[in-house]
């Protein structure tokens, strides 16, 4: 007999349906599963079995095939074993009447029958959604994630049994819709930027960044506390609204690092890739094209400690992603596109000992040595970097301390009014933030009056600038007039911007 | 027009890798410069200088008229001791060299001067130092001479140069060899600017590690006086100081912090001759009896702010968190007012948000 399963599996963040066929016939007992499977989706054959025995069915002794349809896509992951589990308790007629087709069936048994979280349902649900299916059956631990998305029925059992008893009519209640707001609340960052001591530069510049969409790069000797900072930034960054969030999650679940009690990502991603990481996995690859962390921090922020220490060829594959907020893993056998859409804060020591113009501290390393560590940031890399800032580890018990510290949560409030004023100025040019600006757009709304270009031409001479950042300091100069409220950039917002070159002023 | 022993000279100048000692035997060795090419001076020739070296010089001899076009064609000039176009003050010093290679304005030879010596990897302090010392020495019209290294020497040429004064710098490789390689920008500057750079090693010559000190004593050789701010132990501007001392030049060291290695040799040496301290670049224009004309500062009006943080940089140099505190202004206006502050050169920035006068 032959019967006929729904399923879905995953292409990148995109699911794709897969039509589970099994066939039993006469002949010796053998199992053939067809249709380009992998080692993990093939081994589903002892799964299933021992699944299918231990819930109290009968293994047919017959010649089993298995098609997974289309024939010709590389199946990955043991998401199939429920739909083959089905097929086969369908096929020998185990399960009474044909409900079964109605559904979509997802999930991993383990060989006690119980249903097993497969990564990446979200994505699923959502493609499978779209393209008009309705009803699913996935496993218990796989709920929360699919409680976020409305429109559609899904059941969410433990067991294979459960799920047979439910095929043939028994009473299932679908996975309430929960909601995003109140999950929101529930789960915040246990950080504030209130713990920051001092610093005042550093968070005055974190700002600008977040508010203009900026990547900054922080100099400072170990221990200045540059991570605490960049760790304190995603609070500040406006709220996720839940299609971002939903974005995020896709990512994460297919990554399958997503918290399944939360079932949603809440927070702004902060990702912190080690400095030994490799190319497919910082951009994205492998051989089941998987997501890197520039996109596991789409939405959020990537942090790369020690920014030099990378490897060259990590840091030059950043380029793009910066520049087109996306990445596309090509493989021989498929071409996948993430996103990547992130803001890149890096970090590093002024050279390799930390020492290098310190005022107690002696430098022990050679000007070839400080050469070598700085030129590994190449100028096209440097180039998407907007901001440059200098952070110091002096003991702020010396200074009389200023009261509190601003909250996040003020500081966010700021950001939002500033963000808005960007959205409203380039409604017509597709872009949201000040640091999105082409060089035509530079030229429109980066208007400079005599003085800031007196004041510009001064610093290029006085300060030994490079003219390469000019471009650099107008958006710069552009988000700090926005922050102002002011319409038109003033000299006073130029001379801040030129503040932000530390870079260019600690090396030339 | 090249003399026939000028010619000669250059002959044995053009030698690489010749040492001092070998080549001072030799000359001492004739009577007359032009008997080292005589058929009765070979032998001699070959059993001071080596085979190799002696086969290397009569080369250079066959050819001479080559390497004078190359020179020529490098616009790289040389003087002899026995011109009279030979820097007078070199001329006293034990084992001066035979021939000088020179490009730039040569008429610095002649001129006042000064030596800035000093580590190659200077502190903080001793940076400022050699940069505030040299600027003073160039405006009070004195020559700045210097070693063209890393460090102390590159910030007294730079210094120079800034206030369009004139520096010469004194290779340890041929002329035509910028070492160390980052300096190109500032061999560059050197010319343009009317400086004189200034070598006893032929076109081509490696920086080799004993060339250093041979250097050395053409540094204080050329000088009056020899100014250093700051050196560690066993270092190479202690064997400049005592090649001053018997050279007879005037020393001027100033004093640094005690804790710092960096400053132990200058400060051990002060030990012994105390007279060399200086305080101020005032100090040693005194001291060498400097004429010069005292320059009134352009009179810059300062807001209420800006005074606040100029005065209080008075003392000492400042993190930007205890001017925020002095001054009571938010970031963004402290950030305004000290980059104004720092491009018209009343400030200056250092790491780690540190502010100083400049």
């Amino acid at each position: 007999m032959l019967a006929k399963v729904k399923s879905y599996a995953l292409d990148g963040l995109t699911g794709y349906a897969v039509d589970v066929e099994v066939d039993i016939n006469n002949g010796l007992p053998g199992y053939e599963l067809v249709g380009l499977a992998s080692t993990a989706t093939k081994e589903s054959k002892e799964r299933v079995r021992s699944a299918v025995k231990n819930s109290g069915y009968f293994y047919p002794t017959k010649r089993l095939t298995v098609n997974l349809a289309p024939a010709d896509t590389k199946k990955e992951g043991p998401s199939f074993d429920l739909p083959i589990a089905v097929g086969i308790l369908a096929a020998s007629a185990q399960i009474e009447g044909k409900r079964y087709k109605d559904f979509v069936f997802v999930g991993e048994l383990s060989l006690d029958g119980k249903l097993r979280h497969v990564n990446g349902i979200m994505p699923i649900l959502i493609s499978a959604m779209q393209n008009g299916e309705r009803k699913f059956v996935i496993a218990k631990d796989n709920e929360r994630e699919a409680s976020f998305i409305d429109g559609i029925e899904v059941y969410a059992l433990e067991t294979l049994r459960e799920v047979v008893d439910f095929l043939q009519g028994a009473e299932a209640k679908p996975v309430e819709t929960s909601s995003y707001q109140s999950t929101c609340q529930n789960h915040g960052y246990g950080i504030d930027f209130a713990d920051v001591k001092g610093q005042t530069v550093a968070k005055r510049a974190l700002e600008i960044a977040v508010a203009g969409g900026h990547n900054v790069l922080m100099i400072g000797p170990p221990g200045a506390g540059k991570t605490m900072l960049a760790k304190c930034v995603p609070t500040i960054m406006p709220e996720m609204t839940f299609d971002e969030a939903v974005d995020v999650t896709k990512v994460h679940s297919v990554a399958g690092i997503l918290d399944s009690g939360v079932g949603i990502v809440t927070t702004r991603p902060f990702r912190t890739p080690h400095h030994t990481t490799t190319v497919p996995a910082l951009i994205g690859g492998g051989a089941k094209s998987k997501p890197g962390e520039v996109s596991l921090a789409n939405h959020g922020v990537l942090f790369l400690d020690e920014m030099p220490e990378y490897s060259r060829h990590a840091l030059e594959t950043l380029r793009q992603p910066l520049e087109d907020r996306k990445v596309t893993v090509s493989r021989v056998a498929q071409s996948v596109e993430y996103p990547a859409n992130f803001m890149l804060i890096a970090s590093m020591n002024p050279c390799p000992c930390g020492n290098f113009g310190s005022k107690t501290q002696i430098c022990r390393c050679t000007p070839v040595q400080i050469h070598n560590y700085v030129s590994k940031l190449s100028g096209p890399l440097m180039d998407r970097i907007d901001l440059q800032i200098e952070v110091d580890n002096i003991s702020y018990d010396e200074f009389r301390s200023r009261g509190e510290a601003e909250t996040s949560a003020v500081i966010k409030a700021r950001i939002n009014k500033v963000r808005d004023i960007q959205r409203k100025r380039f409604e017509a040019d597709g872009i949201l933030t000040n640091a999105e600006m082409s060089t035509a757009q530079i030229n429109k709304y980066c208007k400079i009056d005599k003085d800031c270009e007196r004041l510009l031409a001064k610093a290029f001479e006085r300060l030994n600038l490079s003219a390469r950042g000019t471009t650099r300091i107008l958006k710069v100069a552009r988000t700090i007039a926005d922050m102002d409220g002011e319409e038109n950039i003033q000299a006073k917002h130029i001379a801040e911007a030129i503040q932000y070159r530390g870079l260019d002023r600690k090396y030339n | 027009m090249r003399t026939f022993e000028d010619k000669i000279l250059l002959a044995l100048a053009c030698v690489q890798e010749l040492g001092l000692k070998k080549k001072t035997s030799l000359l001492e060795s004739v009577n007359d410069v032009h008997e080292l090419v005589s058929q009765g001076a070979k032998e001699t020739v070959k059993s001071v200088l080596g085979d190799e070296a002696a086969s290397e010089f009569f080369d250079c001899v066959a050819r001479i008229d080559d390497i004078v076009k190359e020179l020529e064609a490098k616009q790289v000039n040389f003087v002899t001791f026995l011109d009279d176009d030979y820097p007078e003050r070199l001329f006293d010093i034990y084992e001066r060299p035979q021939v000088l290679f020179f490009k730039g304005n040569k008429e610095l030879l002649h001129k006042d001067s000064i030596a800035v010596v000093g580590t190659r990897k200077p502190t903080r302090y001793g940076a400022k130092i050699a940069d505030e010392f040299a600027r003073e020495f160039a405006s009070a019209g004195l020559v700045v001479v210097s070693g063209f290294a890393r460090g102390v020497d590159s910030t007294a040429h730079k210094a120079c140069l800034s206030v369009d004064g004139e520096t010469i710098a004194v290779f340890a490789c041929g002329i035509d060899v910028c070492y160390p390689a980052e300096n190109k920008g500032l061999y560059d500057a050197i010319l343009a600017k009317g400086g004189l750079l200034v070598s006893e090693y032929p076109l081509g010559a490696k920086p080799l590690q004993y060339h250093f000190p041979d250097r050395n004593r053409i540094i204080s050789g050329l000088a009056r006086g020899v100014f250093l701010p700051e050196a560690a132990k066993n270092s190479g501007s202690l064997i400049t100081m005592r090649l001053a001392i018997e050279q007879g030049k005037d020393i001027f060291i100033t004093p640094g912090n005690i804790f710092m290695e960096e400053a132990a040799g200058s400060n051990e040496l002060l030990k012994e001759m105390p007279h060399a301290m200086v305080f101020s670049a005032e100090d040693v224009l005194d001291a060498m009896r400097v004429n010069r004309e005292v320059r009134e500062k352009e009179p810059v009006e300062l807001d209420f702010a800006e005074t606040q943080i100029v005065d209080a940089l008075h003392d000492d140099e400042l993190h930007f968190e205890e001017l925020l505190d002095i001054t009571g202004l938010t970031v963004s206006e402290l950030t305004n007012t000290l980059i104004n502050l720092e491009l018209n050169g009343i400030i200056q920035q250092l790491s780690g948000n540190y502010y100083t006068l400049a």
